[in-house]
């Protein structure tokens, strides 16, 4: 039995770490001030947005400009889903068919989330996953463009550029926490599958992919499908996080945003995302609060606008010029057997720590 | 009729500002695979020069305006894009991510974010009538303009040595360099003329807009992206063509949808966008030389 729990624990340990610095980041970060409380939930937001954006463009290699698309249909799901029904009457009088009268709990609301991304998603995928390379990037973007357009003109269902507000506040440091965890399960649970690994075959060598066999596009709808739901995951957060949003909170911002933490972190590895997502937010949350002023001793810096986000854009370059793969450069945290050492020589790609992984367990 | 041609010349100068755009990001993207998005960037500080030069009299300013976004344009690359050679595509890309961010926030903290006006000469905004037809002279100055550049550009890239050797980079880099084109001069040769393109579409867009905000660069950059891609990437001829019909889609969008429409105009835009990607994925002209063969 002690075997088995061991290298049940030496699989899983690639998930079970990120999880526990997830978990440290929210015990901390329960025990400050109210502030900080608030970018803790923050931070495991983004931890959900990344990882969402890291099951399809890590996994396959293609960037999107469009995954945060699936946000905004998750919140403004969660906001009709959830909002009381005397207030939606009042908020939006025209509200179609049974959306008038639902409302729904937390959770049931964060699986309709999920599940309305999903739904959009397949909408989109036939044609996005047969794109490759910039030109699925254009097309993600066209459609967070007209989703964007939508939301903003619709105005019987989203309240157009007016804030859809009045959504129940739930989230708090825990729940964000458990749905951060899921969504790294999801994540780890989906790149050890055989589609994952078709996919990052099919990332590493396409060509040699396809002459396995491998179909790209149906392993990229699958990624694509999964993407969605974690990110409309991560809508469902924020909607019941802030209470009150505009389309605008789900636009280029950030898209660029997310994307920046993924290839800050290393888009190759989930630790990658995870580690790229908590790092960039909590040196954005540092620098705005240096941007507020503060006084040190003889020192009195009066701040200005604009310097923290010229301090974080100057940070994600810094680690670029450095590490060009990212922080964790597409490595996983591994459980070292005991009594043998990491060969640094399986250093490089992904494909072989996989590799060295499969024949590890 | 008369209302056509009013179509027709708006179509016209809002294609040809586009077609500029697009030709700034895909003279860079031809030859070093980057989707320069700091480009945006490039514009907000030629518009920003333009105030700053407000006082001079208006031949200077705009030279000011050209001269120090070149300068911008080959420190952009000497300072943020060179350590980077080589990288990946979306190692790149954040690059120009993250320095169009730290540009934007440099100026936010050095302009703020209110928006600041500028006057051009009178001359940009008169309106000129000819028969049924009025235009405001800044439409013609855009299409003679453009025209003129885009003229100006194919005889540099057919009939210079520099040209020559930006195309032969554009199509085959790595044997470029093998029969003695030097890299490095012909990347800075391309932000040259880049940082050129932004000059003038900054001064377009400032006699336009009238006002700067250290964001003035934002859209103007994804049209440009948009153009560039779905005209063909790496093909100058194909971005040029790809803004064009960028802003032929606009201004028919604009006339063509019924008023309860029109308010979903960028809906159909980018729709159309994600339809021209399905039909031919890799842009409308193709370079052959851009694929890996199998």
């Amino acid at each position: 039995m002690k075997g088995r729990a061991e290298s049940f624990l030496r699989d899983g340990w690639p998930a079970i770490s990120l999880i526990g610095i997830l978990l440290v980041v929210a015990v901390i970060g329960s025990n400050l001030g109210a502030v900080d409380q608030r970018h803790t939930i923050e931070i495991l937001i983004n931890v959900v947005l990344v990882v969402g954006l890291y099951v399809f463009v890590g996994n396959s290699g293609v960037l999107s400009f469009g995954q945060i698309s699936f946000m905004s249909i998750g919140a403004y799901t969660t906001a009709l889903l959830t909002i009381p029904v005397v207030q939606k009457n009042f908020l939006l009088p025209d509200l179609p068919g049974f959306l008038g009268s639902a409302e729904f709990a937390p959770l049931p609301a964060a699986l309709g989330a999920g599940l309305a991304a999903v739904l959009f998603g397949l909408i989109i995928v036939v044609p996005i996953s047969r794109l490759s390379g910039l030109g699925a990037a254009l097309a993600m973007f066209a459609v967070l463009v007209i989703v964007y357009q939508v939301a903003i003109n619709w105005d019987a269902v989203t309240r157009g550029t007016q804030t859809m507000l009045g959504v129940p506040i739930n989230t708090t440091i825990w729940s964000a926490l458990a749905w951060a965890a899921v969504c790294v399960l999801i994540a780890f649970a989906y790149q050890r599958s055989s589609s994952g690994l078709r996919l990052r075959a099919s990332r590493e060598d396409e060509f040699a992919a396809r002459a396995a066999a491998i179909s790209i596009p149906k392993e990229r709808a699958i990624a694509f499908l999964i993407s969605a739901f974690v990110i409309g995951i991560g809508g469902f957060l924020y909607a019941q996080f802030q209470g009150g949003f505009t389309p605008a909170a789900f636009y280029t911002h950030l898209t660029f945003l997310t994307i920046a933490m993924l290839v800050v972190g290393g888009q190759k590895s989930l630790a990658g995302a995870v580690v790229g997502a908590v790092t960039v937010s909590i040196l954005s949350f540092f620098f705005n609060s240096i941007e507020d002023g503060f006084s040190a001793g003889p020192v009195d810096f009066a701040g200005r606008d604009g310097l923290s986000d010229t301090a974080l854009a100057a940070f994600i370059l810094l680690v670029l010029l450095l590490r060009r793969d990212g922080i964790m450069r597409g490595r996983e945290f591994q459980l070292r057997r005991p009594g043998r050492l990491r060969s640094r020589k399986t250093s490089g790609t992904v494909a072989r720590t996989d590799a060295q992984a499969e024949e590890a367990g | 009729m008369t209302e056509l041609i009013q179509h027709v010349i708006d179509a016209l100068s809002l294609g040809s500002l586009y077609a500029l755009l697009a030709l700034g990001i895909a003279l860079i993207f031809g030859i070093m695979n980057l989707i320069n998005f700091a480009y945006g960037e490039l514009i907000m500080i030629g518009a920003f020069t333009l105030y700053l030069g407000r006082d001079l009299p208006w031949p200077l300013q705009l030279a000011l305006c050209v001269v120090v976004v070149i300068i911008a344009s080959l420190l952009m690359d000497r300072l943020a894009f060179r350590p980077f050679r080589g990288a990946t595509g979306p190692v790149l890309l954040v690059t120009s991510f993250a320095l169009s961010f730290a540009l934007q926030s440099l100026a936010t903290v050095i302009f703020g974010s209110r928006a600041k006006g500028i006057a051009l000469p009178s001359w940009f905004a008169e309106s000129i009538t000819i028969g049924s037809v009025s235009f405001s002279s800044l439409n013609l100055i855009t299409v003679v303009l453009v025209v003129v550049l885009l003229g100006g550009l194919a005889t540099f890239l057919r009939r210079t040595t520099v040209g020559v050797q930006m195309r032969a980079a554009a199509e085959n880099f790595t044997t470029a360099r093998l029969v003695g084109v030097k890299a490095d001069r012909v990347i800075a040769v391309a932000f040259v003329l880049s940082g050129f393109s932004a000059a003038v579409a900054a001064i377009l867009i400032v006699a336009q807009r009238g006002t700067v905000t250290p964001t003035v660069g934002v859209s103007p950059v994804l049209i440009a992206f948009v153009a560039t891609i779905i005209g063909g990437l790496g093909s100058l001829y194909g971005a040029a063509f790809g803004g064009l019909l960028l802003g032929a889609l606009t201004v028919l969008l604009q006339v063509v949808l019924p008023e309860g429409l029109a308010p979903y105009r960028e809906v159909f835009l980018y729709a159309g966008v994600i339809v021209v990607l399905l039909v031919r994925p890799q842009g409308l002209v193709v370079v052959k030389a851009l694929f890996e063969r199998v």
